[in-house]
């Protein structure tokens, strides 16, 4: 249903245009769910804004976004705006700029359904009640604005917009941050409902991987604006091979268990990307080959070559440094990484 | 010995809508009586479900807004029967971090304005020369170079953005920081990050915390003793890791059931009698949890349990687990 491909994003900023995204690629079919984690400024947000064709003014693109076959990167304003809200829903990263402080949450909700469904008044105040039900909200007077809720509950009110008109994608960029872990539960269950009910698909951007390992069957892990690991949950988590992937782990409180432990260094900003694979200077098993050439997404593990499998170590002296096969599009849910010392598998 | 924080008996209610414009506006109480108590250079964790009254209990500590009955008292002086210049005084001791990096900011302001900022309001008569330094101390102290007194919120990342909050929230060396969800808006490495400045700068300042997060995990890391909310009441209360470990109120049991864990399956957000997280109606009388327990029995219907006196561990249930 969804396809990126080898999208590309560049943006105009002080000493010319800087590359933001580069050669992201993946799938979504109908019912399925991908999870997007990554530091800050990894660009997450960034590939969302793409699919929904909002990027910044002065973006300039490249590669293709096909939904259902059109590709929303050639398309039209027209066209873009008749499938935002409607066929493709959008949870944005901060929920009080998403809601207008002088309206009231149910005529919030009621919008949408009037403006694109057509619904008549009595109708589309009936599913908007029923919407804020299956947030959660039931108990909350659909008459009261948003400085009325708090941080959680107006959050919510943004993903029952986002989902009022019955999307068959949802994008949602850090929908559960502000959400306690019963609520969190309570919107990761619709989603899955909704998934199973009316093959929603969904593309969920968080921070938290233990939310993505709870509800999305792919994650992508983005570094710098690409890419770097990918693959079905299970298998990623079970045995994370790029040396980024563990980082973020570590550094996770939930799964740290004790102190967490701070990725050293900071993401790159576009401007000062260091060349070859951009968290090298950060990274515990960077060799100089790293610094030479990007490594690309390849499956793992590497087999057959003399070396062990899992280990595509170039640091020992006889062997160069192996270049895998490059397989952009990262297939249906096989693991790959893209990383010229990734971890072995345990 | 008085503790510094004490809260007693706090009640909170909001005025709602009114339906029509002739009708009274219905009252919704959001504290139902809740007592707290964090020590000198202690640090109290407080978590629970959204809407249950965290952010309000925060803002009330803050002396932010009155609450209809209560108490709060910051060294054994109760902040709501301060006089103006008193409680100024008072707010010296007591500053807040807010969730928000990109609202809590300014952004038409310079970074040594904004850490300056509860000088200029609290301590007006400071001169520049002693603010300056001030200023540039705690800068260095949450880990920023002294340069970046003369930028801009925009040039910095979001965790670069609750570090200056943080510094400005020190600049007065408060005894107490009240910080609602400092670090929910930030990326598990920044989190890590700031997590870390936040524990060295307890030791390094003396500093009490009062650490309001849904997140249970960093509660773990960050606070000493935790206290439980639901509905506007403390269900339990005790040390941060013997809580986590082995609750004893079938609420903070179901908390801690449903924290999502790499590699293990999601627990339903659907208590065991089938009613879902928020939509459980709170009863008149009895437990306010009874309708979404597990094991209420029929006393728990009609009789309200108490937290009891302070003691090393507390919970609110007829029959603690
Ligand atoms: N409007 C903009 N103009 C120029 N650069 C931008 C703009 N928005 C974002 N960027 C840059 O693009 C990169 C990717 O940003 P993006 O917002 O996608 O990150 P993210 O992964 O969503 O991070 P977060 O977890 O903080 O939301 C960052 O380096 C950011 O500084
Ligand atoms: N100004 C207001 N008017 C009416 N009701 C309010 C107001 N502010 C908060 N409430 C209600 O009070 C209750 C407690 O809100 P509070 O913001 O303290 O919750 P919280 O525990 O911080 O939740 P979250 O985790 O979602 O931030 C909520 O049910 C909310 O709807
Ligand atoms: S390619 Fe090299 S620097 Fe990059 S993650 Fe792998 S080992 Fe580290
Ligand atoms: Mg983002
Ligand atoms: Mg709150």
């Amino acid at each position: 249903m969804l396809a990126v491909e080898n999208l590309s994003v560049s943006l105009p900023m002080e000493g010319g245009r800087v590359p933001v995204l580069a050669d992201v690629s993946f799938a979504l079919a109908r019912g399925e769910s991908v999870g997007l984690v990554g530091e800050s400024g990894s660009g997450k947000s960034m590939t969302a804004l793409a699919i929904m064709g909002l990027l910044p003014p002065g973006a300039a693109t490249s590669g293709r976004v096909l939904f259902d076959g059109r590709d929303l990167l050639a398309a039209a304003e027209p066209e873009l705006c008749a499938i935002r809200g409607r066929r493709i829903g959008m949870v944005f990263q901060e929920p009080m700029t998403a809601l207008n402080p002088l309206m009231s949450i149910g005529a919030q909700v009621t919008e949408p359904l009037r403006l694109h469904l057509r619904l008549g008044r009595a109708e589309a105040e009936a599913r908007a009640r029923r919407l804020l039900a299956r947030v959660g909200l039931a108990q909350i007077d659909p008459h009261r604005h948003p400085h009325q809720l708090s941080g959680g509950q107006r959050q919510r009110v943004v993903i029952a917009i986002a989902l009022a008109c019955g999307p068959e994608l949802l994008i949602a960029d850090e929908p559960t941050t502000a959400l306690d872990v019963t609520m969190q539960a309570q919107v990761l269950d619709l989603l899955g409902e909704l998934a199973a009910e009316q093959g929603l698909a969904l593309l969920l951007i968080t921070h938290d991987l233990g939310v993505v390992s709870a509800t999305a069957a792919r994650v992508m892990v983005m570094y710098a604006g690409r890419v770097v690991e990918a693959g079905g949950t299970g298998a990623v988590f079970a045995a994370m091979a790029h040396p980024y992937t563990r980082a973020l782990f570590a550094a996770s409180p939930h799964e740290a268990g004790g102190r967490p432990a701070p990725i050293p260094g900071q993401v790159p900003d576009p401007q000062h990307r260091p060349p070859g694979c951009a968290f090298a200077p950060r990274c515990p098993r960077a060799q100089r080959d790293c610094v030479a050439t990007v490594p690309v997404l390849s499956p793992l593990p590497f087999k057959g070559r003399g070396l062990g499998e899992g280990s595509a170590c170039g640091a020992s002296a006889a062997s160069p440094a192996p270049s895998p096969p490059p397989s952009p599009a990262s297939g249906r849910g096989s693991h790959v990484a893209a990383c010229f010392h990734p971890h072995p598998a345990p | 010995m008085t503790a510094l924080l004490e809260v007693a008996g706090l009640v909170r209610e909001y005025a709602l809508p009114r339906r029509h414009p002739f009708a009274r506006a219905p009252h919704l109480r959001v504290l139902h009586g809740v007592d707290l108590t964090v020590p000198e250079r202690g640090s109290l964790g407080i978590v629970g479900e959204s809407g249950s009254g965290k952010s309000t209990l925060a803002r009330a500590v803050l002396a932010l807004e009155r609450p209809q009955a209560g108490r709060v008292a910051l060294r054994g002086r109760d902040l709501f029967a301060l006089r103006a210049a008193e409680l100024r005084a008072a707010r010296r001791d007591i500053q807040p971090v807010f969730q928000d990096p990109y609202g809590s900011l300014d952004p038409r302001h310079s970074i040594g304005r904004i850490v300056a900022e509860p000088i200029a309001a609290l301590e007006p008569r400071t001169g520049g020369g002693e603010r300056r330094e001030r200023v540039a101390a705690m800068l260095h102290a949450v880990g920023l170079s002294p340069a970046a007194a003369d930028k801009f919120p925009h040039e910095f990342s979001g965790g670069q953005r609750q570090r200056i909050a943080i510094a400005r929230a020190l600049v007065t060396r408060p005894a107490l920081i009240v910080a609602d969800e400092p670090v929910s808006a930030l990326d598990v490495s920044v989190q890590a990050q700031v997590l870390g400045l936040m524990l060295d700068l307890q030791a390094e300042f003396g500093l009490a915390w009062l650490f309001i997060s849904h997140d249970l995990a960093v509660v773990r890391v960050i606070t000493a003793r935790v206290a439980v909310l639901y509905r506007g009441r403390v269900v339990e209360e005790g040390p941060t890791g013997a809580v986590f470990d082995a609750p004893r109120h079938p609420y903070t049991a179901a908390l801690i059931a449903a924290v999502p864990r790499v590699g293990q399956q999601r627990r339903s957000a659907v208590s065991a009698n089938g009613a879902s997280a928020n939509d459980a109606p709170v009863p008149a009388e009895g437990c306010a949890y009874a309708p979404r327990c597990a094991f209420a029995a029929p006393r728990c219907r009609t009789e309200r349990p108490t937290l009891g006196p302070a003691a090393e561990r507390r919970t609110a249930c007829h029959l603690p687990l």
